[in-house]
């Protein structure tokens, strides 16, 4: 007997193996998306995005192919040459919004995220903890322990078909969590294009990741200059304004339809707010003391400043004693519910999205800066 | 077959085994046992990639396995012959594959078989190299377990872009240099003063050897690697200790693959003809269907493209930019045999044994003692490059007679497959020295061949000088040259400037954990 069936040459690692494989690649593009989640081009293209796979490459010493006369070292059919031939190029891998979402936002929840209200209870939980006649996984322990009943009289050693148990799930309801964000955005004079490029590419991007992960989540714009006002989606990214600037009037603005329609009963409650930091110094302890107000009800009261560019007049004072970030530094903290972070190119903006909505930290108390 | 078309069983597969085996006999060498296997795609394509059954686990085997399931889902399929060199000999059939081509496979097979059981440079292969593979995998596996997946995978990355860096023959007896020692001579006494030159020349020369690390230039890198590097973990060095051993079983492959692949072929053409003829089950539709794959693995490397002959007529043309190693080695059997049985006159000069020798006991006698470069070397004529297809100029398609391939590009076409064999396509690397300037640097060299000099890749060498920065965790530098631009040679021929005797030296320098650099020289 010479050809057999099987004869225990092991296999089933190819399987494995690619999915590995899969997993690197899916790495190093979310790595490149990251670096470039701050390119206009990701927002204004056809809805696909082009992201170069490098270090693919099998690096080995071959000779220099442009001038060498022939190719590479000939292998032909068969796998018993493995591995001689220099590794595969370059390659590119055309992605859509959605799998964008999906590798970048992997990362990413709403901080301090608590259950609201039990009326609402849509959101079902699948629950592994029942055991079934039937079912797709072995529950080792079940059928251990249904062995054992029915041999314990019999004596009987072997396992039969009645034995196995699996593994069941059931629906469970789950109080579903409602959230609120406020998004309140400078749009004063001071903002100049490069900063308001920033700050509404940080806008844009947590827009996305909000309806991308929460199905319940309602958004509120508010752009502000001396004065505050509660715009549309459209409005809030393209409006065009300037005059000075008064950062209080935001967070009041934002005090009051939180007052009037989101009760925390209901809801929780997150605050944004991206400036250039230059705010009217009078206006700072007001500031301060809305966001301390404000603390006691929010999940999170985030605050992105935004350096200015190296062609922005005011370039260089953010980092002043006066800016917003440092002032409110310099108060202390209103409550571990407040974080800032300050950003000064697009390619940080995948940092701040890290910095205010990162998994891991959501159970730490979040540092303020 | 008669009603066996898409269906038999395992016991069909071995009558049509017992029958190639009986046949395979006539040809004069006693059979090794093989053990087939008839297995799903999925196996196949995880051994195939692997090369070796059950390897260890590696992303870049997942992904050579994707790349087989998609040709094969885009109906690119082909026959896989998989023959693992033990004793008994393992190889595997794809299920689901028409039962002409599992005997052609077969017959195949026991063409490999009998290399590997009689081929001298399998000599000294290891008959058991699963355990040992197998071994290597649960190590690995508990590697990855303890430092993560991305860590050892990382590393064997590093390790697998110098494991093509080995010694040469298993075979032969390493040179080892001796100290350098002082030889008097004969009236060493009368010239006291050419005595002490000498002496102190030989005394300088005993320091330098002395202070030599490695004695003799290394052409193991990752066993200078495992057995030097500074600063590795004992799992690292396990693990190029595991890469080296599967690397040994490899080795002999490669340098013979044009003959083993021949003689397979020779070997499945003489058992599937003969078996045909005398079987009549089998009718001319499988013997068609048989032809038919038969044509696709013996199909040359050509290519045709549109270009100028030297009528100076635009048309396309053909030119080969490799061979294929299943046609070049069974055309060269089928020549060799022709030579001991109808010599011409200038054959017979050229070897003594042409027309007075039995062809059976001249191939088995090639099985037994030949590699690729012997091969290359004695038996490329003009009539082997025409019918394997070997052109050094593309040929016009137009004429046949171009086709033809006289005497003089026949020596070219025999010199640059030496040449390939020899290398395997790879270039020569020796570690030459383990502690460049005191501070421990390894230093390669690149010997490229003086006659036709031709330098690394550069964006490759930097990746690859990286790794190996990685892995002796110390700066690295590699002396190579610069492929000298033939246009600019040809110019300073024309201008009466006589061609460098040298090409221009480069040297690649890698910090671990930076970027590779190109240097002109190491002094900085």
């Amino acid at each position: 007997m010479a050809v057999a069936k099987r004869q225990g040459i092991p296999t089933g690692r190819g399987e494995r193996d690619s999915q590995h494989h899969k997993d690197r690649v899916r790495k190093q593009i979310t790595k490149h998306l990251k670096e470039k989640i701050g390119g206009e081009d990701i927002i204004t293209g056809d809805g696909k995005i082009r992201v170069p796979v490098k270090g693919s490459k099998r690096y080995q010493f071959i000779f220099d192919r442009g001038k060498q006369e022939e190719g590479g070292p000939g292998d032909g059919p068969g796998g018993s040459g493995a591995g001689t031939e220099p590794g595969a190029e370059d390659y590119e891998v055309w992605l859509d919004m959605k799998e964008v979402e999906q590798m970048l936002f992997a990362e990413l929840a709403l901080p301090r995220l608590k259950p609201k209200k039990e009326t609402d209870t849509e959101v079902a939980d699948i629950k592994f903890d029942t055991i079934a006649i039937k079912g797709p996984q072995i529950d080792k322990k079940a059928t251990m322990r249904r062995h054992l009943l029915r041999t314990s009289a019999t004596g009987d050693e072997d396992f039969e078909k009645d034995d196995l148990r699996y593994m069941s799930y059931r629906e469970k309801p789950r109080p579903k969590s409602k959230a609120v964000v406020f998004m309140a955005m400078d749009v004063s004079g001071s903002m100049g294009d490069h900063e308001k490029q920033i700050a509404r590419l940080f806008f844009y991007w947590t827009v996305r990741f909000l309806r991308f992960r929460y199905d319940t989540v309602d958004v509120r714009f508010i752009s502000h200059t001396s004065d505050a006002k509660e715009v549309n989606e459209h409005e809030f990214f393209n409006r065009v304004e300037s005059g000075g600037t008064m950062v209080s009037s935001a967070y009041r603005l934002v005090e009051k339809i939180q007052q009037d329609r989101y009760p925390t009963e209901d809801w929780n409650i997150y605050v944004l707010h991206a400036s250039d930091g230059d705010n009217w110094q009078l206006d700072n302890e007001e500031v301060f003391k809305s966001i301390e107000r404000l603390c006691k009800v929010a999940s999170l009261v985030g605050y992105l400043e935004i350096a200015h560019g190296e062609n922005s007049l005011f370039y260089g004072q953010s980092v002043r004693s006066y800016g917003l970030q440092k002032t409110l530094q310099s108060k202390g903290s209103p409550g571990p519910e407040f974080t800032s972070s300050l950003v000064s190119s697009e390619k940080e903006v995948w940092g701040a999205l890290r910095h205010f909505f990162a998994k891991e930290a959501i159970d730490e108390s979040v540092q303020v800066n | 077959m008669h009603g066996m078309k898409g269906h038999y069983t395992a016991e069909d597969l071995n009558l049509l085994d017992e029958q190639c085996q009986e046949i395979a006999l006539e040809l004069g060498l006693p059979l090794p046992e093989v053990f087939f296997e008839l297995v799903q795609a999925e196996d196949m394509y995880d051994i195939a990639a692997r090369g070796l059954p059950g390897r260890y686990s590696h992303y870049q085997f997942g992904k050579q396995y994707d790349q087989m399931k998609r040709d094969y889902d885009a109906g690119k399929g082909r026959i896989y012959e998989l023959v693992i060199n033990t004793k008994p000999v393992h190889a595997f059939l794809l299920d689901g594959n028409s039962i002409i081509s599992q005997l052609l496979v077969i017959a195949h097979v026991y063409g490999h078989a009998v290399m590997d059981e009689y081929n001298v440079y399998f000599e000294p292969a290891d008959k058991n190299i699963l355990s040992r593979v197998h071994s290597g995998a649960d190590r690995i596996d508990k590697y990855i377990a303890q430092y993560g997946r991305t860590e050892v995978e990382d590393f064997i990355d590093s390790c697998e872009a110098l494991q093509i860096h080995a010694r040469d023959d298993q075979l032969s007896k390493r040179k080892v240099s001796r100290e350098p020692e002082f030889k008097t001579e004969d009236f060493d006494q009368l010239f006291p003063e050419e005595t002490k030159k000498r002496r102190d020349q030989m005394l300088a020369k005993r320091q330098q050897w002395r202070m030599a690390f490695p004695k003799d230039p290394e052409r193991d890198v990752l066993g200078f690697i495992e057995e030097h590097a500074p600063r590795l973990e004992d799992w690292q060095r396990d693990i190029i200790s595991i890469i080296r051993t599967e690397r040994e079983y490899f080795h002999p492959q490669r340098k013979t693959k044009i003959l083993h692949e021949g003689v397979a072929t020779y070997y499945h053409n003489y058992i599937v003809h003969k078996l045909m003829n005398q079987d009549d089950r089998f009718d001319a539709d499988d013997f068609l269907e048989f032809q038919k794959m038969n044509a696709m693995v013996l199909h040359p490397r050509i290519h045709t493209e549109m270009g100028y002959d030297e009528n100076d007529e635009y048309g396309p043309m053909v030119h080969c930019d490799d061979y294929n190693p299943y046609l070049l080695g069974s055309t060269i059997l089928k020549e060799v045999e022709r030579i001991c049985v109808d010599p011409t006159k200038e054959e017979k000069e050229m070897w003594p044994w042409a027309g007075n020798i039995d062809p059976q006991q001249k191939r088995n006698e090639m099985i037994e003692v030949y590699n690729d470069v012997d091969l290359c070397a004695e038996f490329i004529t003009p009539n082997v490059c025409m019918k394997a297809k070997l052109f050094m100029e593309p040929r016009s398609v137009k004429k046949y007679e171009h086709l033809y391939v006289d005497e003089d590009e026949a020596k070219r076409v025999s010199s640059l497959l030496t040449k390939r064999a020899m290398t395997t396509g790879i270039p020569v690397i020796e570690i030459v020295n383990g502690d460049g300037r005191n501070r421990g640097e390894l230093w390669l060299e690149h010997r490229w061949d003086p006659e036709e000099p031709i330098g690394l890749d550069e964006e490759y060498a930097h990746g690859t000088m990286q790794h190996l920065a990685k892995l002796w965790g110390r700066s690295v530098a590699c002396h190579s040259c610069l492929t000298p631009d033939p246009e600019i040679e040809e110019e300073a021929e024309r201008m009466g400037l006589t061609k460098r005797d040298e090409p221009e030296p480069v040297w690649y320098y890698c910090e671990p954990g930076k970027d590779c650099t190109t240097h002109t020289s190491l002094d900085f």
